[in-house]
């Protein structure tokens, strides 16, 4: 008969794209500020790539030396987003014409030449680089590798799972 | 282990395709970064403020200040650096157009764009705007130097400050397709491509394919030398005849004539006038589908401009007034960019060209100018001999020079290009029969010399020695001073070939019809202080039969001539002139050819016996008077007839002949054919009963009566189709529209299409069909009197090339609603904001 919890708990043989338990909202939060914080200085510098990899930093395994990864990819992609957007909101805080030059780059881009469509191309960029730089990291790390985090929620993890006889007959 | 290969080739790919680009996608990484790519164009839509500048290479301080609508008037101690602070002030306003005009001229489009324009590419390498640039800079001497190279530093002193700065326009940092360095060639290859645009035609291949189709008789008769319709030439003779002047030797685009093959001189066959007919009418085709792959305008189509001055008692105050509106394509930016540059001997205002220095169209303190397309034939081509890499000229097999190029295609691989050289020119057919072309546009001729030297003259004098130079493209100065003088001259080179050679047909390479000189100077179209008072250009043919000169066919794109008597007669009209009454000129929507030909119109309609729908469209045209306001119901019926009544006459033919319209729309297409319109008029008119309303086999109208109430039907009957409802409702604009598009080609960053009136008839044109881009690109009006010249003018756009600019289409409003500007002042610095210059 088998225990009721094993059911309950997850596996370490789960996929690397299946979830973990949710990180708390104030981990989201951090992960969303330092995101962001990342994507705006990576824009001001020219490192366009700085949002992939927050995406890779945002999928590893939850471990201390990233502390991307203790909230979760949504938040790295809602803050790579918003620090994608701040270099723009800036631009017209100055007083320079960032909507209308939106609008020309979309034009000239051949796009509709709308300055929502620019502003639209740009999330889906920075989301985009966000979620491809997260799936390689969990690629190359699955959640197999979370045993060897050191992080509380890791851990914590790792020794429920651990003391969990995965088949009863061993 | 799926999932990691997915994951590193997904992310590979990701940041390949985002950090290089792929085929013609740019690197949007780069591209889009938010605070790096295009992104910090937005620097450049700013609003101009007042500021001190470093300039690398200037001797003393300067200043450009701008007024409130742009307009700029640059200020410099010397003409060096007048023109270094000019080439800074058009490369900050203009540098993604200027770096797109010398890449079109160079052959680099598609390096910028890709495949698409490899075609462009090709063409230009072939005819050599970049060889002849190269050729005319290795001989530019003196005051013309010296401009191009102050020029060249300030375009690039511009070039440093943003590449700094990071500040690039929105197109660099979309494509990763940075500017090089501007070099006085560059400059003389905007030159060039400006050359090419109003001087470089088919006409000869037209004509060769016209006269396969429709036969050599019909030919002749319809498109004759001498237009059938009257004509108001400005310079009605008398003329002399004077010994030719020999074409300057052209080194760079045409081979030396004299080398031989000397153990196979003389094998090749005798020198020869006549040509192998139906392989040069497939040659002709050939190149035509060629030069349809070009971008639009890249070679002449339209011939729309207006040039007038008065003097004497035709003018209401002061000494002479003159206007001037050239017609060209109407593009966001412009061609133009206004601006007034003072120096030491040096004052002058006016529409400057962004990549050249100087001022084309406009006024100093002693006279106005402004300019017309002469419309000439300068365009030969030859049918050349040829084996292996020599051609057959002059008794003997000669080696053709022979050019390689390397054309980097964005997204795709380098592609090479042989052009193979004779003594007439560049070989521009790619199969079958080789046919070289010989254009004047390629002969190295000193513009921008005889433009300083224009822009610094005080007299007719000093104004005709300047343009002494002047070799291609042909225009027609028309000129005023404050003396109270007038006058216009059309300086360039008109080839010239021997007796009995048909130049305005492809002809043969073997020697017999090579050019042997050009018009004289002092014979070339002119007239000074005209007892009438009046100079009108209107790009119509400038000379009448009497000239002893070969100056092109009625094909040759000369305008059928309805402008220009109809310019004569409203001048002549509103006399005593005044600048008011020149603007209203300038905007003037009468189409004269339908003044002419409505009273044989309505009276064919009246005794048609019209009934229902087609009656009360011909009511409509009763009491019309020509205009083609957006507003008028008649101007629909009335062009849309025209058309009809075109093809109700010439369709047949073009039918029965197989008339290669696809070739050329605009060289072959009825409707854009000239001498059909003039021809049309003038059986309308004088020969009714002609035989061409018959048709090839006899079953067509017969008369003119017949016809025009045929168009007319077909004409009502296509109206209420397309815009239904009574004939009083179907107004000009809801089928007429002005549009000026983005040089980019973008959507939504030009302006329009928007109801408009005109057509290519009338004083303000519209030309391109029925949403027009080509038409008045500047209006200037300058009065003049001893008291100095006073100008206003306009065009149709900004200053400013960014989208982002308070100054990208600013100008627009006014010049839709016929109004003008002050011409900014040559040395004044009081306009709203200044740039104060330092070396």
């Amino acid at each position: 008969m088998a225990s009721p919890a094993i059911p309950a708990e997850p596996t370490d043989s789960a996929a690397p794209a299946r979830r973990g338990p949710a990180a708390p909202l104030t981990a989201r939060l951090v992960t969303l500020v330092e995101a962001a914080v990342a994507a705006v200085v990576g824009a001001w510098i020219g490192a366009w790539w700085v949002p992939f990899v927050i995406g890779v930093a945002a999928g590893l395994p939850r471990a201390k030396w990233s502390p991307l990864s203790r909230g979760g990819v949504l938040p790295a992609v809602a803050g790579a987003i918003i620090g994608w957007l701040i270099p723009v909101w800036v631009l017209a805080l100055r007083g320079q014409p960032a909507g209308a030059t939106a609008r020309a780059v979309a034009g000239l881009a051949g796009l509709p030449p709308y300055a929502g469509v620019t502003i639209a191309v740009l999330a889906l960029l920075a989301a985009l680089q966000v979620w491809v730089g997260a799936w390689l990291a969990r690629a190359v790390f699955p959640r197999a590798g979370r045993s060897l985090a050191t992080d509380d929620l890791g851990e914590q993890q790792h020794r429920k799972n651990s003391a969990t006889p995965r088949d009863p007959q061993t | 282990m799926v999932n990691l290969v997915g994951a590193a080739v997904v992310s590979a790919l990701l940041l390949g395709v985002l950090g290089f680009g792929f085929g013609a996608i740019p690197a949007l990484g780069p591209a889009l970064d938010p605070g790096r790519g295009a992104w910090t164009s937005a620097a450049g839509g700013q609003p101009v403020s007042s500021e001190r500048l470093h300039l690398q290479g200037l001797t003393a301080a300067a200043t450009v200040s701008f007024n409130a609508q742009g307009l700029a008037s640059v200020s410099a101690g010397s003409t060096h650096d007048m023109f270094l602070a000019l080439g800074y002030v058009h490369a900050k306003f203009r540098l993604s157009e200027m770096d797109a005009e010398r890449r079109l001229g160079e052959g680099r489009l598609a390096e910028l764009s890709g495949a698409s324009n490899l075609a462009s590419d090709e063409f230009e390498l072939r005819l050599g705007l970049l060889r002849t640039a190269q050729n005319e800079w290795a001989r530019t001497t003196g005051a013309t130097r010296t401009a191009l190279l102050a020029y060249a530093q300030g375009v690039n002193d511009d070039i440093a400050q943003v590449r700094a700065a990071g500040d690039w326009p929105a197109l660099f940092s979309l494509t990763g397709q940075y500017p090089r360095p501007w070099t006085p060639v560059d400059s003389l290859v905007i030159q060039g491509v400006l050359t090419q645009e109003l001087d470089y035609t088919t006409g000869p291949l037209d004509y060769a394919l016209l006269q396969k189709s429709l036969g050599q008789p019909k030919t002749a008769d319809w498109f004759p030398t001498l237009a059938t319709n009257a004509q108001t030439p400005y310079d009605p003779g008398p003329y002399v005849k004077l010994p030719l002047t020999p074409v300057a030797a052209d080194l760079a685009s045409s081979a030396p004539s004299g080398a031989t093959t000397a153990a196979l001189a003389g094998s090749g066959g005798a020198t020869t006038r006549s040509v192998d007919s139906a392989a040069v009418t497939d040659a002709a085709a050939s190149v035509l589908d060629q030069l349809s792959q070009l971008l639009p305008y890249q070679i002449h189509h339209f011939p729309d401009s207006n040039a007038w001055a008065a003097n004497g008692p035709a003018v209401a105050s002061g000494a002479a007034v003159l206007g001037g509106d050239p017609h060209l394509p109407q593009t966001l930016p412009s061609i133009w960019y206004e601006v007034a540059l003072s120096a030491p001997g040096y004052q002058a205002a006016g529409a400057s060209v962004p990549g050249v220095p100087g001022i084309l169209l406009g006024h100093n303190a002693h006279i106005a100018w402004s300019l017309t397309d002469t419309q000439n034939s300068a365009t030969f081509y030859y049918a050349e001999k040829v084996r292996g890499s020599q051609y057959y000229s002059d008794g003997a097999w000669r080696p053709m020079t022979v050019v390689h190029y390397e054309i980097p295609v964005r997204g795709g691989a380098t592609k090479q290009l042989t052009v193979d050289i004779t003594a007439h020119g560049p070989i521009i057919s790619q199969h079958g029969q080789k046919m070289a072309v010989d254009w004047m546009g390629n002969v190295p001729s000193d513009d921008l010399g005889a433009l300083l030297g224009v822009n610094t003259a005080a007299n007719f004098t000093e104004f005709k020695a300047a343009l002494a130079s002047w070799h291609a493209p042909t225009q027609n100065f028309v000129y005023a001073d404050t003396s109270g003088h007038i006058g216009v001259i059309a300086p360039g080179y008109y080839p010239q070939v021997p007796q009995g050679c048909q130049p305005w047909l492809p002809m043969s390479g073997t020697g017999a019809c090579d050019i042997d000189g050009v018009i004289p100077y002092q014979a070339v179209p002119q007239a000074y202080d005209p007892p009438s008072h009046l100079i009108a250009t209107d790009n119509q043919r400038p000379v009448s039969g009497d000239y002893p000169y070969y100056v092109g066919t009625a094909l040759d794109f000369y305008d059928p001539g309805y402008r220009a008597a109809h310019a004569y007669s409203a001048l002549q009209a509103a006399e005593p002139l005044t600048p008011a009454k020149i603007a209203a000129l300038q905007n003037d929507l009468t189409d004269p050819l339908a003044v002419r030909l409505l009273p044989a119109v309505n009276q064919a309609l009246a005794d048609a016996g019209l009934s229902g729908e087609d009656q009360q469209a011909a009511a409509a045209l009763q009491d019309w008077n020509g205009d083609m306001s957006q507003d008028s119901a008649a101007a629909s019926l009335w062009w849309t007839f025209w058309g009809s009544y075109l093809n109700t006459v010439f369709a047949p033919w073009w039918q029965a002949g197989k008339v290669p319209v696809s070739k050329d729309f605009f060289g072959l297409g009825i409707a854009g054919l000239a001498p059909l319109a003039e021809d049309l008029e003038t059986w309308t008119l004088s020969d009714p009963s002609n035989a061409a309303f018959a048709g090839p086999k006899g079953h067509g109208p017969k008369s003119a009566q017949a016809a025009i109430t045929a168009a007319f039907k077909k004409t009502v009957a296509h109206l209420d189709t397309k815009l239904g409802g009574a004939p009083a409702t179907w107004t000009w604009g809801k089928l007429h529209t002005r549009e000026f598009p983005s040089i980019t080609g973008a959507d939504g960053l030009g302006y329009g299409p928007r109801p408009a009136g005109g057509d290519p008839f009338t004083e303000d044109a519209a030309d391109g069909g029925l949403n027009a881009e080509t038409g008045p690109s500047w209006r200037m009006i300058a009065s003049l009197s001893s008291a100095g010249v006073q100008a206003q003018g306009v065009y149709p756009g900004g200053q400013s090339e960014n989208p982002a600019s308070p100054w990208y289409q600013n100008l627009i409003p006014l010049w839709w609603d016929g109004k003008y500007l002050p011409v900014p002042v040559p040395g004044d610095t009081s306009g709203l904001t200044t740039w104060r210059l330092n070396g």
